[in-house]
Order: C-alpha cells, then structure tokens, then sequence
C-alpha cells in the first residue's frame, strides 16, 4: 500500500506551494489565508507516495467547516508522516498547532518555511534545539523560492530515525494523573493504542469540541464521566498555560540573531496606509477601477478585436466557403458559421480580456494585498453584519460563484455563512464580463472600464443590503471570528502568476468546447425553427414567439427586444451562453457587427437597467447545484434563482428610471 | 443522398450538444467539486480514487 504524506499547518504557511513543490502540481497558491478550503491529493515526484495538503488551521479545535476537515482526517486517518509547515517568522504562534499534532505520536517533520523572511529580521533559529525539544526533524525551506525542498523530499523518502512516541509535555501532575487514568479505561474498553488514547484525552480536557463530539458519537464513558471535573478544575488553561510556558521557554533558547535587514519596518508603513478605514477603501476601488482598465481598455480589449477579426473574417468566410464547395445546404451552413463558429468563436474572442483579469488577482493575490483588503472590508463589512471572513469567499465569487459558495465552509456560523452562500450570486463573476464587455461596448465606448467598475460596486453593494436584511430576517446574533494573517509583501512570481491564471481561465475555454456549444446549438434550433418549419427569417421563429410574449414583463425595465430576451434565459445555462446566443440571435460572429447591431436596440438607460439585470439575475445551475449541495436542500437552491431574479429585476426598474431622469 | 448526409450532421451535432447538456445536469446534481468547471489535479486523482475514499469523503456539518 502507497505511503501518505499529510501536509498540516496554519493558514497562509505556504503549504500549497510546498505542495506543488513535492508534487510538480498546480494547485492554487494565494498569499492569504483560505485559499484551500478542502484536502488537495498529489503524487510525490519520484515515488509512490500519496501527499495531502489539508486546510490551514490554528489548532485542531474546529472553529469552521473546513478546520474540521483536519481533526476529521487525523480522526480516522493514520498518515505515514506529517509535515509541519510553519511561518518561521511567526513560529509561536505556529508552535500552538504543531504540539497538537506532535503529541498524536505520528512521525513529523516540522518544516520552517518562509526562512527567508525570518532572516529578514535578524533573527535565526537553533534546529539543534529545536529537534532535541520537540523530538521530530526540522527542516527550513523558502518554498517561494525552492530552497531546501530537496532537502526536504532527501529526508522524506529517507524516513527512519524518527523518536520513538508522542512529544511529551509536562503538565501539572492533576492532569497528568487524570490523562493516565483515562487513557487507562480508553485502552481497556475500547481498543485504542496507548498514545491515541493519551491524545484523545489531551484534546478532550482541551475542549476540543470534534473531539467531544466524537466521544459522544462513540460513547467513550470514561471522558463523558470526567467531563464536568475536567471542566471544574479548568483543566483546558492549564494545558494551554503550560504549553505556552513550553514554547517560550524552547524560543527563548533556540532563538539566535543574525545580520539581516530589517523591512519589518517598510512593511508597516505600508500597511497603515493600505489597511486605513478610509484610504483603505478608496484605495481598493481605485484598483478595482485599474483592474478594468487593463482588461478592458489598455490590453484586454485591443488583443480581443484582433481574435474578433479573425474569426469573424478569414475564419468564417473559410469555412463558408468550403462548406458551399463541399455542397452543404443552407441549413447546416447557418449551424456551422452563424451558429457554432458565431457562438463559439464569439466567446472565444474575449480570452484576452478574462485572463488579464484572472492575472491582475493573481498579481493582487501574490503580492500579499488580499489579505489588507479583507482587513479593511472587514471593518465595512460589520456594519452590514457579516466579516471580513465573509469578504474572502466573496472575492472568490468574482472568478465563479460556485466556488465562492464552496469557499464559505470557512465561515463557522451556520447563519453567517447561510447569508454569505445566498448574497454570493451578487458577486459579478467572470463569466458576465463578455457580456458586460458587449452591452458597454455599444451604449458606453468611452467609459467601459467606469461602467464595469460601477457593476462590481454595486453588486456589493446590493449584496451587503441583502446581507443586513437576512441578518434581522434570520436574526443572526453570533459572528464568526475573524483572523487574518497579514503575509509578507512578495514580489509576485511569474510561474505563480502564469499557473493562477491558467488554472482559473482554462475552465472558460472548457466550457466554451461544453455548455457553451450546446446553448449555442439549441438557440440556433430556437431562432432558426418556427411553427413553419426552418426559417431564414428568424422574426417568425420559436426564440421570437417566446421572446415577444416576454416583451410586457421586461418592458418595464426598458427592454424591448425579443432577442435579447431570448438570450437571458439562456443565461442560466452558463453567463456566457448570454453573449453567444445573441450572436446567433443577430446573425453575425463579428463582434463590431454586433455591437452595430445592438446600439440600434439599446439606449443608455435600457442599457444601464440590462447591464444591472443581467449583474444580479438568477445565477447558473452550477451555482444553484452547489448551493444545494452546501445548504443540503432544494428550498435555498429555488429560493436563491427567485430571489435574486426578484431582487433583479426590482433594481433594475429602481435604475432605468432614475437613468430616465438623469441622462 | 446530399440532403440525407447533410440532415444527418445536423441530426449528429444537435444530439452531441443534447448530450452535453444532459451530462452538464448530471454533473452539477452532485454539486461542489462537480459543479466547478476547473479541473485541477486534485479533481483529477479524486476521479481516480474509489468512491468511498476517505480522502474526498463530505466534510462534518
């Protein structure tokens, strides 16, 4: 059987670049805390190895969902060895969770990651010490930069010459003697092994709550017995009282300094700026607002018309051609190049304006700055009743809702995160920008990057609003804590940088060869089929018929045209069927040509309340699955599609008449 | 035998597109890491992996 290699250690340790690492894998990297909300499997390089790399967490005792995943795993699970990874710039803090795991008895190596930034201070530590006191190898790495990771995968498959047992704390002798005898009866009545029982015990009198949870679902009478007494004598803060005497004590001796340059400094200066209440803010929309203009303006928008050009000139007048040659009859000409190269290839050219939007997160992502803006969303966030804990899956919702919604198991209040999950079709993801990109292009050339910036703000904005209505239709009284590391500034990584956004804009690409083909192909049947059979005309196909009945209900919000109509609901498909059904809705596969098209049937204010319908309408069926899925029931799945198609429409009335007023 | 060859790639590519959707909806019935459209390793081993594996098991509610 393969051996496993658990990867546990507190949030934005580098564990997923460690990971990466060992495994030549590409799992997200974020300079944050959060990133991996679930376990993520690899191949060690070179051997047949499983390694896992669970969630960051500060102990084992589960705040949230996915803090549970690591007591759960260590629960049921017996890896072959664990590393450790810690900040080495933050090791006592660190040191809390790796005596959680060192006195479980498994062999470890306590990796000393982010040595580079430790040194940076001036200081260094004494691995001598620190072996010889926690009983386990100690390696330093700098993940970031590939140092000592051979070192580390030398000592991984070398193994051998671990300590024999559990690290072992010395107590005060009541609770020693209380842990003797319980780990006693444990042995005896149950079957454990001495030193799981022993671990049991620790983390039970520690008030471990999945610990206590599973002594209860286990019947462990001899825990459940104690548990008042334990309590009584306080035996948690003597556990913890002693362990930080432990870790200081070991610190204290370890520690040695060294010449560095100190840039604890510059750091600070920055942070009092980027992490102000105010400035914070501002500074957070202004990059927002330089994230669009890249994207749209400056270097997404000009690569993406040189694809239009392409396909929609050689590319469909090629295949045209040779399907005229090749004797095709009108119908399945119109399938190929109005339908599936018009659909397809449509969306196909707006690949330069999503990943350099994908890379400009990653860049935020990398530097270290996510972590400032949820500081400083979590101060405005509390006003609407939710945290800057809620703010991190938020700002995962912006590349895909479903993730988002994925991402709020970090959110340990059942009601918070309920909230969170429901607010999430808010979030503009990035499979609206085409769209976006389309509808601005026509009514707003000159101010796309405004008006995109305006959409995101105000997708927040409703998505707060509805935050605080939920908080006092739920009556949430208890918030989740939030802590939140505040990560090193890096210079971001080409390699990080380049895998992030490929990683996130490949899914756009798969989807265009998946759902985005066959909503291409069944709108084209819509628009190209009518009562009389196949039509050239599209004014008297089924897509109008339905489209035309539906004229009343969005009249009110300023749209009027059928084909438009027809192709929101394709929406729901996927966003970015929207854009590629009014390709094949408008006959063409050139953007320019349907932008032209559009200005005709969109005016500012139709377009603004379009724009703001589509921002906030029902989200995808790979949203309201995982929505599902997360809340474990169909009633908050069709309430989230009724809601939020509700609270659409209901906005964009609200500004298609106070657009009226104005422009 | 034109008109039949030319029906028949229709008839082939809407039946591949009724495919995906219907496979789309099976896949995101079984929500989270299904519902995503990314296809990182660790969905990749995680289809690899027996169905009852520990490791992908549902997280505690």
């Amino acid at each position: 059987m393969a051996d496993t290699i658990a990867l546990i250690g507190n949030p934005n340790t580098g564990k997923s670049s460690l990971f990466n690492s060992l495994t030549s894998t590409h799992a997200h990297v974020g300079n944050w805390s959060g990133v991996t909300v679930d376990k993520k499997l690899g191949k060690l390089k070179g051997a047949n190895t499983t390694v896992i790399d669970l969630p960051g967490v500060y102990s084992l005792d589960p705040l949230a969902k996915d803090e549970a995943v690591v007591a759960d795993y260590l629960m049921h699970n017996e890896p072959n060895l664990i590393l450790n990874i810690t900040n080495a710039n933050q090791l006592k803090r660190n040191l809390m969770l790796s005596l959680d795991i060192l006195e479980l008895g498994y062999p470890v190596i306590l990796v000393l990651n982010m040595i580079d930034s430790l040194h940076r201070t001036g200081r260094q530590y004494n691995l001598s010490i620190l072996k010889d006191n926690l009983g386990c190898k100690i390696i330093a790495t700098n993940a970031r930069g590939h140092y000592g990771i051979k070192d580390l995968r030398n000592e991984i498959v070398k193994r051998g010459d671990f300590k024999e047992g559990p690290l072992k704390i010395a107590y005060p002798e009541i609770v020693q003697q209380a842990i003797r005898q319980v780990a006693r009866d444990l042995v005896k009545k149950f079957g454990f092994t001495l030193q799981k029982a022993t671990w049991l015990s620790i983390q039970y009198m520690n008030k471990n709550k999945y610990v206590r949870k599973y002594a209860e679902s286990h019947h462990l009478t001899p825990l459940l017995e104690q548990t008042e007494y334990y309590d009584r004598q306080d035996f948690n803060n003597k556990i913890l009282t002693r362990r930080l005497e432990f870790i200081n004590k070991l610190l204290a001796e370890a520690v040695e300094r060294v010449n560095g340059v100190n840039d604890i400094e510059i750091s600070n200066q920055i942070d009092r700026v980027v992490t102000n209440p105010i400035l914070g803010v501002l500074i957070f929309i202004l990059i927002l607002f330089l994230m669009f203009k890249l994207s749209f303006d400056w270097v997404g928008t000009p690569l993406s018309d040189y694809f239009d050009s392409f396909i929609s000139g050689p590319l469909s007048n090629t295949f045209d051609n040779w399907l005229i040659q090749v004797g095709a009859i009108p119908a399945l000409r119109s399938l190929i190049v109005n339908g599936i190269i018009a659909g397809v290839g449509g969306i196909l050219a707006f690949i330069p304006q999503i990943f350099m939007l994908f890379a400009c997160i990653a860049i935020l992502e990398d530097t270290g700055y996510m972590a400032r803006a949820a500081l400083t969303m979590d101060r405005l966030m509390q006003v609407f009743g939710l945290n800057g804990k809620a703010f991190i899956p938020l700002i995962i919702g912006f590349g895909c809702n479903a993730t988002g919604v994925m991402a709020t198991r970090t959110i340990e209040q059942p009601k918070e995160r309920l909230v969170t999950t429901l607010i999430m079709p808010f979030m503009s993801c990035s499979a609206r920008l085409p769209i976006y990109a389309l509808v601005t292009a026509a009514v707003f050339p000159q101010n796309q990057a405004l008006i995109m910036l305006g959409l995101y703000l105000l997708g927040i904005f409703v998505a707060l609003f509805m935050a605080k209505v939920y908080e006092v239709l739920f009556k949430v009284k208890e918030n989740s804590t939030f802590v939140i590391e505040m990560p090193d500034y890096h210079v971001p990584r080409l390699d990080v940088l380049f895998h992030s956004t490929w990683e996130n804009g490949k899914g756009f690409i798969k989807k265009a060869g998946t759902i985005i083909f066959a909503g291409t192909v069944f709108i084209w049947l819509l628009s190209n089929f009518g009562p009389a059979g196949f039509i050239t005309n599209s004014s008297g196909s089924f897509a109008a018929i339905i489209g035309r009945c539906l004229v009343p209900i969005f009249a009110p919000i300023g749209i009027t045209s059928w084909q438009i109509i027809s192709s929101l609901f394709t929406g729901v498909l996927a966003k970015e069927v929207i854009t590629s059904s009014m390709m094949v809705m408008f006959h063409t596969s050139s953007q320019a040509v349907l932008v032209a098209n559009l200005t005709q049937f969109i005016s500012p204010t139709t377009g603004l309340a379009l724009l703001t319908f589509i921002l906030l309408y029902s989200p995808c069926t790979a949203t309201l699955a995982t929505v599902k899925q997360e809340t474990g029931s169909n009633k908050w799945m069709i309430y989230s599609l009724l809601s939020s198609t509700l609270i659409a429409y209901i906005v964009a009335f609200i500004v298609f008449k106070l657009s009226s007023l104005i422009i | 035998m034109r008109l039949f060859i030319n029906i028949f790639i229709i008839a082939v590519i809407v039946f591949l597109a009724a495919v995906i959707v219907y496979k789309s909806f099976k896949k995101e019935q079984q929500g989270r890491c299904a519902a995503c459209d990314l296809d990182c390793p660790a969905k990749k081993l995680a289809t690899n992996l027996p169905k009852n594996s520990v490791y992908f098991k549902k997280g505690i509610k």
